[in-house]
């Protein structure tokens, strides 16, 4: 198995008051087993919707996605998904909470409860077991939902701006310890962002999106060694992928502008 | 925030500052409500029928207290029967209307129709249908925490945050998992806050229902002070009327602390 993700040309249209909108055309993309793929472009440009089409729960209305293989028609156990708040369960201390994916798919809890304190003592939150999520800071708290993902152990994480409600420093602390993570774990990653500096510091390869209705723009290998220096998010070469990026996706939507199709007003579609 | 501890009763010891000093001018407050009763009755302002003294009170305790007591346990257990009989089937029906859609839109009608009905303009029938006894009262008390749940615990449900959902969903939760794992514990304050409103309005349909109903309790206790012009029974049941609602409301607030610590 080589190919973990595999999206063919897939479409998301929404009914809504204004008549019709088209999330996502054709998009496609390819994510390979271990990979790291980011996806970006302008907000509103579905790449959130892309990734709600791959959970299984909000499904593609035209095209074809596969994971594993399989084509996706429901939310499965060799998936892991982390979104832009942590959603932990406020009335669960953080044990229960890293444990409720393991009690949903009716596994033995002892089994894995070696496993998700492991996990926790990765991600620096040992001693916090038994606290409540509104004991812990927002990003102590994106953590343990990091930790809630990969709990069951899947095989691909589907993330969608997952550090975008935090501060400045603690994205970039996080960016770093999510580098950590991926290397020890080996996961196939396919993480949405709009922030392309995030996307170059974090991924091998970044899918561009147009505006919407979202459609493949350009894919860009990131040819930055492994593993990332922090400090390379001071270099040129860093600076230069970056800046190449930014200026495609201003092209894209001037190109849309000149058409007189771009619709800035982005809403919110996936609910 | 409130302080837990394994304990939850020792709230009511350990006291911060503040809180002392709150106490103690909740304290002064009811001492200066006995001063105004106690002017009253021995500087003789109001008439000798319309208050007892504190002697006269004594003196009915020491002649009746079982049968007091009795009509106290009637209440007390009247009320509690309601509350709970009434709750648990509201929170059924609301499990239920969550579950079946149909059924949801087959009952809101109803729900619309019964609950702005005081359930006391019924207490006539419910003594007429289920008699003169401890069915007629207590269903009334049924009837009116039913209502008050039902309403209450379908807000509770439909005011689940959707990112908790949406957490459980992608996990592939099932139905049956996404109410017991999710929505009823994600609706437990709100419950709570429901439970103490239904309780204290299970204890007054009950006292008003014993009026009517001549069944005993504490509303009969009232009810004859009245007739026979006998403050110290009157002012008794009022008194103990007042302090079952008081002690009942703190015990669901004690037994309550656990549930909602994580609030």
């Amino acid at each position: 198995m080589d190919e973990v993700i595999v999206v063919e040309k897939v479409s998301k249209v929404y009914a809504s008051e204004r008549g019709p909108v088209h999330a996502i055309d054709r998009f496609s993309m390819k994510v390979k087993e271990g990979d790291f793929v980011a996806i970006v472009g302008p907000s509103g440009c579905g790449k959130t919707t892309l990734l709600w089409g791959l959970t299984g729960l909000h499904p593609f209305n035209g095209g074809k996605a596969y994971i594993l293989g399989e084509e996706v028609d429901k939310p499965r156990k060799d998936v892991g998904i982390i979104f832009q708040q942590a959603n932990l369960l406020p009335w669960r201390n953080i044990l229960q909470n890293v444990l409720f994916p393991i009690e949903i798919m009716k596994e033995n809890i002892a089994d894995y409860e070696e496993r998700v304190k492991d996990l926790l003592d990765s991600v620096e939150l040992t001693g916090f077991e038994n606290h409540y999520p509104r004991e812990l800071s927002g990003g102590m708290q994106q953590r343990v939902s990091i930790v809630r993902a990969l709990s069951y152990d899947p095989k691909v994480l589907l993330m969608d701006e997952p550090f975008g409600a935090l501060d400045a420093y603690t994205r970039d602390e996080m960016d770093t310890l999510l580098l950590g993570i991926w290397k020890k774990t080996k996961k196939t990653i396919a993480f949405v962002t709009h922030r392309i500096e995030e996307a170059v510091y974090l991924a091998n390869k970044v899918y561009v999106m147009t505006p919407r209705p979202g459609t493949n723009s350009a894919v860009f290998d990131i040819d930055l060694p492994r593993p990332r220096p922090e400090g390379i998010t001071m270099e040129q070469k860093y600076f230069e992928i970056v800046a190449e990026i930014k200026k495609r996706i201003v092209k894209d939507v001037e190109k849309q502008k000149e058409e007189g199709v771009y619709q800035s007003q982005a809403y919110s579609t996936v609910t | 925030m409130t302080r837990v501890t394994s304990k939850p009763w020792l709230v009511l010891i350990r006291l911060s500052k503040k809180q002392r000093r709150n106490f103690l001018l909740g304290a002064l407050g009811i001492a200066i409500g006995l001063g105004v009763w106690l002017a009253l009755v021995y500087f003789k302002l109001v008439p000798k029928y319309a208050l007892p003294t504190p002697v006269e009170l004594g003196k009915l305790w020491q002649r009746e207290s079982p049968r007091l007591l009795y009509n106290i346990w009637l209440t007390v257990m009247r009320a509690l029967c309601g509350f709970a009989l009434g709750s648990i089937m509201a929170l059924f029906v609301t499990f239920i209307r969550s579950w079946i859609p149909v059924i949801d839109t087959f009952i809101e009608p109803i729900v619309q129709i019964f609950k702005p009905v005081p359930p006391l303009v019924l207490s006539p029938f419910m003594i007429i249908w289920f008699g003169s006894n401890n069915k007629g009262v207590i269903t009334l008390a049924i009837w009116g925490s039913f209502f008050l749940m039902l309403v209450e615990g379908h807000e509770a449900l439909k005011a689940t945050p959707l990112v908790y959902l949406r957490a459980a969903s992608t996990l592939g939760e099932s139905k049956l998992g996404m109410r017991l794992r999710v929505m009823f514990p994600a609706a437990i304050p709100h419950l709570i806050g429901a439970m103490r409103i239904t309780l204290l309005l299970g204890i007054n349909l009950v006292i008003l229902g014993e009026f009517s109903a001549a069944a005993g309790g504490i509303g009969e206790i009232i009810v004859h002070g009245y007739r026979f012009l006998r403050p110290d029974l009157l002012f008794f049941g009022v008194l103990v009327g007042i302090a079952v609602a008081v002690v009942l409301d703190l015990l669901v607030r004690i037994i309550s602390i656990r549930l909602r610590r994580w609030v």
